[in-house]
C-alpha cells in the first residue's frame, strides 16, 4: 500500500493523541486523589462539628461550656468555619462569649497568623474571625489589607476594621467605601449597620466636602441605612449636583418640604429618571398649586412618569383616589386615560374591593 | 494535495483541541479564585434593598402540565425584589386557563408602553392573590416575540428569561445578581445549567442530583460539564461570552430595549442577543461586561430519544448560524476586543464550521484509507489523536465539576461519568457533528424557525425521578 504521509506528520499525531492519553489518565488519577481528599476532609469536619457545635452552642447561652479535649492544630480551621457561621447572626453578649471562647482556645492568634500567611481562602477565614474578634492588636495588617486589589478579601478587611472600631473604621474606611466601586455596595451597608451613627456622623459633615463623583454612592448608603442628611447639604447637592445619577439619588433622600421648590424645577428634567423622582416627592409634599403641573404629566412621554403622576395625584390627600376617578371622567388624552385607569385600577385592588376595575 | 489536507486537518484538530484546553486553563483560574471564596457564600445572607429589582419573564406555549409548577417554585426564590410575568404565547393548549384559576387571575387594564415591537396583546392578567404575578396574553409570535412583550411589561430595571420547565436553585437570583453589584457596567450574566434528568425533584426544586440512566440523557450531562464549565467561563474571564442560556439569564433591561430586545425572527435568540449586545456596545464605544456565574442555577430536563435530542441539536446549531450571520460586523471590527476577536473567529471555526470539518476529517481519512491513499498506521493514529483528545476535553470538563462543585458525590457516580468521557467519544459526539452539519444545511436553505418541541416527563410537579 502506498503511504502518502512522510513520517513527521504521523509523528506529531502520534505523539499528540499520546499525549493526550497520559494527560488524560493523569486528570483521572487527580480527579481521583481530589475525591478521596474531599471525602476525608468532609468526614473528619463532619466528626468535628458532632463535638464542638454542642460546645459553641453551650458558650452562647450559658457562657461556661464543657470543653472537650483541647482544639488540634489541624481542627482549627473547621473551629473557625464553624465559629465564624454561628457568629454571623449574633450579637451582644452572646457574641461576647463566642468571643472569650475563641480567644480561650487561642484562636486570635491562629487567625493574625493565617491573616500573615495563608493562602487566599485561609487569609478570608482569618479577616472574618478577627473582626468578630474585635482584634485591636490586628488593626494595622486589616488596614493595609482593606488597601488591596483584591475586592473580597479588601472588602472583608473594611468590615473588619469597623467591627473593632466603628468611628475609627468607618473614618479611615469611608474613601474607600466611596471609591471603590468594586464593593458590593449592598454588603457595605449590611456591615454599616452596625456603625451606623458613626456613618452619619461622618457623612453629614463631610458630604460637602468629598468629592461631587461620590455623592451617588454616599446618597445611596445613606438611603439604605435609612440615614437622613442635613438639609443645607441636600439643597447644596441639589444645585450643585455633577450627575444625572447624583440627582435621582438625592431625590429619592429628600424628605422636607423646604426641598419643594427645587422638586418642583425638577418636574420638566430632561432625563425621565429626575421627572420620576420629582413626581413622586409631589406626591408627598405638593400642595394644591401643583396639581395642574402634576395633571399635565399624564400626558409624559415616559410611561414611568406618567405612572408615577397618576399615584401621586392619588396619594396627595387632599386630592386622591375619588378626584382621580372624576378627572378620568374629563381626560381626552389616551395616554393618560390608559394611566389612570391602571392606578385607578391598582388602588381598587388594595383596597380589597374583590376585582380590578376593567 | 493529499498531503495538504492531512495536514489542515491534523493543524485543524489540534488547533481546536489547543484553544478549548486555554479555556481550561483559564477556567481552572477562575473556579479556584470561586472555590476560596465558598466560605463566605455559606453565612447567612441580608438582602438590604439596594439590590437591583428582577423581572422573571416566563415565556410559556402549550405549557398547561408544567406551568403552575412552574410558577410556584418561582416564588420561592430568595430575592429582595423581584416579580414573574409569564407570557402567554397564544398556546392552543389550556396555559392560561390553569394560570387564572390556579393565582386567582383577573384580566387588570394595564397602561400600555412603547417599547418594542411584538405580536398584539390580547390582556393583561394580574393576580389578586400573589402581587408580584403579571400574565400576558398575546398572539403567537414564538418565543423570542414572548420575551420582548415581557420585557416591555418588566417593571424592575433587570429582567431574567426563564424557561417554563427550568428548575431553578433557590438562590439563583442572588447569584447571578451579584455581579451586577460589583461592576457597575454590567449589563448580562448568565449561570450554568445542568441536566435534571436522574435529579429528584420536590414541588419545582431539585432535592437530590443523580445520574439519569438514560445513554442520552448521560452523554449530554458530560456536554453540559464541559459547555458550561470551561467553554462559558474560560470566554467571561475575558469578556467574550457569546453566549448566555436561554434557559436562564439575567440581562439590564434599558440595554436589551435599546438594541432592540429579542430577533423575533430567529431560532438562538438567546446567543443573537448576547452577540448584538457586544456588537452594538463596541461600536458605541461603551464599557461593558458580560459575565458567567459557574454556580449551578438552573437545571433543566434532556432529550432522553435520538429524534429528540437531533431536533435540538438542529436547532442549536441554526440559532449559532443566524446569531454568526446577523453579527459578522463584529468579527475583527476596529473596536470589536475580545469578542470580535477572539470568541468570533472561534465560534466561526470551530462551532459554526465545525462539524463540516470534523466530519470532513474523518470522511477524508476513511477515503483516503479506502483508495489507499494513506497507510493502516497513518489512519489509525490519526483516529487515535482526534478520539484522544476528544476524551482528554471531556476529562477535563469532569476535572473542574470535581475541582468546583462536586454535585456527583458517589464513587459509582464519578465511576460512570468517566466511562461517559471515555465512550461518548466512540459515535456520540461524531452524530452529533452530523446533526449540527444538517442544522447548517437547513440554516442556508432558511427553513421558518418555529418554538422547539420536546417530549418531556415533566419535572417539579411531585416528587419525582426524572
Amino acid at each position: 500500500m502506498p503511504n502518502t504521509l512522510s513520517d513527521p506528520y504521523q509523528e506529531l499525531a502520534f505523539w499528540v493523541g499520546f499525549s493526550a492519553l497520559g494527560m488524560t489518565l493523569l486528570l483521572i488519577l487527580g480527579i481521583v486523589c481530589l475525591r478521596l481528599k474531599l471525602r476525608q476532609s468532609m468526614r473528619r469536619e463532619a466528626a468535628f462539628i458532632t463535638l464542638w457545635r454542642p460546645v459553641l452552642l453551650e458558650a452562647i447561652s450559658e457562657g461556661t461550656p464543657n470543653m472537650p479535649a483541647a482544639l488540634h492544630a489541624r481542627d482549627e480551621l473547621y473551629f473557625l468555619k464553624l465559629w465564624n457561621y454561628l457568629h454571623e447572626s449574633l450579637k451582644g453578649p452572646a457574641s461576647d462569649r463566642l468571643n472569650a471562647l475563641a480567644r480561650q482556645l487561642h484562636c486570635d492568634k491562629t487567625a493574625r497568623n493565617l491573616l500573615k500567611k495563608g493562602h487566599r481562602a485561609e487569609r478570608l477565614l482569618a479577616l472574618l474571625t478577627l473582626g468578630h474578634l474585635r482584634d485591636q492588636a490586628s488593626w494595622d495588617e486589616l488596614a493595609q489589607q482593606a488597601t488591596q486589589s483584591d475586592s473580597i478579601a479588601s472588602i472583608y478587611a473594611a468590615r473588619a476594621l469597623i467591627s473593632i472600631d466603628p468611628l475609627r473604621g468607618t473614618e479611615l474606611m469611608l474613601p474607600l467605601m466611596l471609591t471603590r466601586q468594586d464593593w458590593d455596595i449592598t454588603q457595605i451597608a449590611n456591615f454599616l449597620g452596625e456603625a451606623n451613627r458613626a456613618f452619619w456622623l461622618l457623612l453629614s459633615k463631610n458630604i460637602l466636602e468629598i468629592d461631587k463623583q461620590l455623592w451617588t454612592r454616599a446618597l445611596l448608603l445613606a438611603e439604605a441605612l435609612h440615614l437622613q442628611l442635613p438639609l443645607p447639604s441636600m439643597q447644596f447637592i441639589l444645585i450643585h449636583y455633577e450627575s444625572v445619577d447624583t440627582l435621582v439619588a438625592a431625590m429619592r433622600m429628600a424628605s422636607s418640604l423646604k426641598l419643594l421648590p427645587a422638586a418642583r424645577s425638577f418636574l420638566h428634567h430632561p432625563h425621565w429618571r429626575v421627572r420620576v423622582e420629582a413626581v413622586r416627592f409631589m406626591g408627598q409634599f405638593g400642595g394644591v398649586a401643583d396639581l395642574p403641573m402634576l395633571q399635565s404629566l399624564l400626558q409624559d412621554e415616559q410611561w414611568w412618569v406618567r405612572y408615577r403622576a397618576a399615584e401621586a395625584l392619588a396619594d396627595m390627600p387632599f386630592f386622591g383616589t375619588g378626584k382621580l376617578r372624576e378627572l378620568r371622567g374629563q381626560a381626552t388624552d389616551k395616554q393618560a386615560l390608559a394611566m389612570l385607569d391602571h392606578v385607578l385600577a391598582e388602588r381598587e385592588a388594595s383596597t380589597g374591593s374583590g376585582g380590578f376595575a376593567t | 494535495m493529499i498531503q495538504w489536507a492531512t495536514w489542515f486537518i491534523l493543524g485543524y484538530f489540534i488547533l481546536l483541541n489547543a484553544s478549548y484546553l486555554a479555556l481550561n486553563l483559564l477556567s481552572i483560574f477562575e473556579l479556584r479564585r470561586a472555590n476560596q471564596e465558598k466560605l463566605l457564600d455559606s453565612l447567612p445572607h441580608v438582602f438590604t434593598g439596594l439590590e437591583p429589582g428582577i423581572s422573571l419573564l416566563v415565556p410559556a406555549y402549550n405549557e398547561e402540565a408544567t406551568i403552575i409548577a412552574s410558577v410556584r417554585s418561582m416564588f420561592q426564590l430568595t430575592y429582595s425584589d423581584f416579580e414573574i410575568v409569564v407570557i402567554n404565547d397564544g398556546s392552543r393548549d389550556n396555559t392560561l386557563e390553569v394560570l387564572k384559576r390556579e393565582f386567582a387571575l383577573l384580566p387588570f387594564p394595564e397602561a400600555p408602553r412603547d417599547g418594542l415591537v411584538t405580536k398584539p396583546v390580547r390582556g393583561t392578567y394580574r393576580s389578586l392573590k400573589y402581587p408580584n404575578l403579571r400574565v400576558v396574553d398575546k398572539e403567537n409570535g414564538g418565543k423570542a416575540d414572548s420575551l420582548n412583550a415581557g420585557i416591555n411589561a418588566a417593571r424592575h430595571p433587570l429582567f431574567c428569561g426563564v424557561d417554563a420547565d427550568s428548575i431553578l436553585s433557590r438562590d439563583s437570583l442572588q447569584r447571578v445578581a451579584k455581579p451586577f453589584l460589583t461592576h457597575p457596567d454590567m449589563v448580562a450574566t448568565g449561570g450554568t445549567v445542568r441536566v435534571a434528568n436522574g435529579c429528584e425533584v420536590t414541588d419545582g426544586f431539585l432535592t437530590k442530583v443523580g445520574l439519569p440512566t438514560n445513554i442520552w440523557a448521560l452523554f449530554q450531562v458530560v456536554e453540559y460539564l464541559r459547555a458550561f464549565l470551561f467553554g462559558r467561563l474560560g470566554w467571561s474571564k475575558i469578556n467574550a461570552m457569546l453566549i448566555i442560556s436561554g434557559a436562564f439569564g439575567l440581562f439590564r433591561t434599558d440595554v436589551v430595549t435599546a438594541v432592540g430586545g429579542y430577533r423575533a425572527n430567529t431560532i438562538g435568540e438567546d446567543m443573537e442577543l448576547v452577540v448584538r449586545i457586544h456588537r452594538m456596545l463596541r461600536q458605541q464605544g461603551k464599557t461593558y461586561r458580560i459575565e458567567f456565574v459557574p454556580e449551578p442555577v438552573c437545571w433543566t430536563e434532556a432529550p432522553e430519544d435520538r429524534k429528540t435530542l437531533k431536533n435540538q441539536r438542529v436547532r442549536w446549531q441554526r440559532g449559532l448560524s443566524e446569531s454568526l450571520a446577523s453579527n459578522l460586523g463584529l468579527m475583527f471590527s476596529r473596536k470589536g476586543g475580545p469578542p470580535g476577536w477572539l470568541a468570533f473567529p472561534f465560534m466561526l471555526l470551530f462551532e459554526w464550521l465545525g462539524p463540516l470539518l470534523e466530519l470532513g476529517g474523518y470522511l477524508f481519512m476513511v477515503y483516503a484509507y479506502a483508495f489507499g491513499l494513506i497507510s493502516w498506521s497513518a489512519f489509525s493514529i490519526f483516529l487515535f489523536m482526534a478520539i484522544g483528545l476528544g476524551i482528554l476535553l471531556s476529562a477535563s470538563g469532569l476535572l473542574l465539576e470535581e475541582m468546583s462543585f462536586h454535585m456527583y458525590p458517589k464513587f459509582r457516580q464519578l465511576a460512570i461519568l468517566t466511562l461517559v468521557v471515555v465512550l461518548e467519544n466512540f459515535g456520540y459526539r461524531q452524530l452529533n457533528s452530523w446533526w449540527r452539519l444538517v442544522g447548517l444545511y437547513r440554516w442556508a436553505m432558511q427553513r421558518e424557525s418555529s418554538w422547539g418541541e420536546m417530549k418531556r416527563k415533566g419535572v417539579g410537579q411531585a416528587p419525582k425521578k426524572l
